[in-house]
């Protein structure tokens, strides 16, 4: 018999929804209300967001990325068996953020996934990561054979807040400008014996830093915030990522240039480039084909690895039997990885071109 | 492999009123009662609801975490290399049946990962850090330290249901876009018929998985019995031909307290008295409408 700890999951589908409206960080910071003292492309490279129409909220976003995940997966939504919902915010009806029952209750109740059992996680943009490690682990031990996670993010809220709210002398809402809409979802299920998949997932969470960023309603004029000590917070991350990864990849037996591509949580370009190449020089090792997509999506929160995973399937730079390692930073402070091997997914076809040329529908499928 | 309960803890002081710290205090009191080495504590799952002024970010577990100083840097201290100890943590959250997935969630993660104990830790709080005329539940916190074992001591099943239809019965929400004081916002919707649904789905549910189980009802020790939000608890025992002696009335005790009540529950029957190889049903629903239940042998 197969030891629990040698039984695996693997992707079965994800998928992806963007909002369609695309916002460049200059039409955003034209609503800077005080003196701009920063140049926010320049500083973290991000040239558009997506952000929602104010039709839609986390619970429509979440079901409209579920319901193309489904669509190219080989369940229907009778069949799974665990639906996780991971977002930050958790917005069912514009602000209005639903606590009890949980969102992934209501959703799998729109999706017709009655069997499924179903629960919230919440753990900053750690969030579909962190799904992705529980999910895996409840398969691996037979608590249940597949299941979805998925996240409606519509965390641009906090970036209209931060537009009145930054003063040069209060800085701590910077952040908040860097952020984009996403929704994301991806199927779980268990591996059959000696196919690749999930090859591991570690976190830990260094709750020592865990009051660095803080999101949370402004007391100041209302809507929903987030303040940050940005810089303490990368330190703290920098320190400790290179190290972290030293330790479980080392565990594995694998070394970071044994995966084919690299996919850190999308904060700014200039941060996504130091990171990585501070852990490649302190592992003395290649460095993998990094993925950022932050200049097109900025920072989605608990989306983001899902949408730079996904968007290089639409590609075609990630390919079947490629091999990626996730890099998870979120606030907690949550360190985390996953690395698996991409056995069956296929670019995109899906893809829904606008007029602008950008991509507003995207998905992947299983194709073996 | 089942899982096993090895220490549970309240906190119920009257003069704190942040759910954070009622979790913290409560999560530290359970771990120094237990004989566990820190470096054990794998997982933190935090199951409490509500959220101390609203906040969204981070993880109220690791803000628990924190507060609780269990492994906060797991960069090694006698240099710079990542020791092997950590704890993860996250915030779990499906009402009044959270534990049931925390406990299905820390097997998982002992059946196949190096984590050897979770610590789960509940607390529901009015956001605004004050007592709170229209907030049903009781300000304190539980923590419940759970640990895998080889004998038959544990949880033997554990099941969830969720009625069928749109019908939720209560919700709670917070308009974080109402102005600013949105760190104190949260309503409860009640429907007007939720207590009577709620008492009737959950009887069927019990009914079914007693069936399923084949569980002599005559044999449970102690019933921890909460239908949240609603006064039905007690005819729903009595269906159940539960004798008085059978139930702890956990409420009576503590108040409302929905996350909470199983671990409270457990904490009561242990203070009562309990042999190994007695047998404790755990039985929670509330809003959505959701139902878990459970069966545990000390």
């Amino acid at each position: 018999m197969l030891d629990k700890a040698q039984k695996k999951s693997r992707f079965e589908s994800i998928g992806l929804y963007l909002p369609e409206r695309v916002q460049s960080t200059s039409e955003l910071m034209r609503g800077l209300a005080c003196e701009p003292f920063f140049d926010l492309e320049e500083l973290t490279g991000i040239v558009n967001r997506r952000v929602c129409h104010e039709s839609e909220d986390s619970f429509s976003l979440a079901l409209k990325a579920a319901q193309n995940c489904l669509r190219e997966s080989k369940y229907s939504p009778k069949d799974l068996e665990a639906v996780i919902y991971v977002s930050i915010s958790r917005f069912n009806g514009k602000l209005l953020a639903q606590f009890d029952p949980a969102m992934s209750l209501v959703l799998k109740r729109k999706l017709g996934a009655n069997q499924a059992l179903n629960f919230d996680l919440a753990n900053a943009c750690a969030g579909m990561c962190t799904g992705t490690h529980v999910l895996d682990s409840m398969i691996r031990a037979g608590v249940v054979k597949n299941g979805m996670v998925l996240s409606g993010e519509c965390i641009t809220p906090i970036a209209a807040v931060a537009l009145q709210e930054i003063r040069a002398t209060d800085p701590q809402q910077v952040a908040s400008l860097t952020v984009g809409d996403a929704a994301t979802a991806c199927i779980l299920e268990a591996c059959p014996v000696g196919e690749p998949g999930i090859e591991f997932t570690r976190f830990v969470t260094a709750a020592a830093f865990s009051e660095l960023c803080l999101g949370l309603p402004s007391d100041e004029r209302g809507g929903v915030a987030m303040y940050s000590d940005a810089s303490a917070l990368h330190m703290a991350a920098i320190k400790r990522c290179p190290r972290f990864l030293e330790k479980i990849l080392g565990d594995q037996g694998v070394r970071l240039s044994d995966h084919d591509f690299f996919i850190p949580h999308q904060t700014a370009a200039n941060a996504i480039r130091v990171g990585t190449e501070a852990i490649a020089r302190f592992l003395e090792d290649d460095l993998p084909s990094v993925v950022s997509v932050i200049g097109e999506y900025g920072n989605t929160s608990s989306t983001s690895h899902f949408l730079a995973l996904h968007t290089a399937i639409a590609d075609k730079r990630i390919k079947q039997g490629d091999r990626v390692l996730f890099l998870v930073v979120a606030s907690g402070l949550v360190i985390g990885a996953v690395s698996f091997t991409v056995s069956f997914l296929e670019a995109a076809s899906a893809n829904e071109d606008h007029s602008d040329g950008s991509l507003q529908r995207a998905r992947s499928r299983r194709v073996g | 492999m089942r899982t096993k309960i090895i220490a549970t803890a309240v906190c119920n002081e009257p003069d704190l009123d942040e759910s954070v710290e009622f979790s913290a205090r409560a999560g530290r009191t359970a771990l120094d009662e237990s004989a566990l080495d820190e470096a054990d504590i794998g997982l933190l799952i935090n199951i409490g609801v509500y959220r101390d002024s609203n906040i969204q970010e981070p993880a109220l577990a690791a803000l628990i975490q924190g507060r609780i100083g269990l492994n906060g840097d797991p960069l090694s201290k006698k240099g710079p290399a990542f020791s092997g100890a950590g704890t993860f943590s996250f915030d779990l959250l499906n009402g009044a049946c959270g534990l049931f997935n925390a406990v299905q969630v820390a097997h998982s993660f002992m059946e196949t990962g190096p984590t050897r104990a979770a610590l789960v830790v509940s607390s529901n709080v009015h956001p605004s850090r004050r007592r709170h005329e229209g907030f049903p539940f009781a300000h304190l916190g539980a923590a419940m330290l759970l640990t895998d074992s080889a004998t038959s001591s544990g949880f033997h099943s554990i099941s969830l249901q969720v009625s069928q239809g749109e019908y939720l019965g209560s919700r709670t929400v917070a308009d974080l876009g109402a102005g600013a004081n949105g760190r104190s916002q949260l309503d409860f919707e009640v429907d007007a018929d939720y207590g009577e649904r709620l008492g009737i789905f959950a009887a069927r549910g019990v009914a079914k998985y007693i069936m399923q189980e084949k569980i002599d009802v005559k044999r449970i020790k102690y019933a921890l019995v909460d239908l949240s939000g609603s006064d039905g608890a007690g005819a729903l025992t009595r269906e159940l031909a539960l004798s008085t002696d059978q139930c702890i009335d956990v409420n009576a005790r503590y108040g409302a307290s929905f996350t909470s009540f199983p671990i409270l529950g457990y904490h009561m029957a242990c203070a009562q008295g309990v042999a190994s190889g007695d047998q404790l049903l755990f039985v929670s629903a509330g809003a959505g409408l959701t139902l878990a239940c459970g069966l545990y042998v000390v």
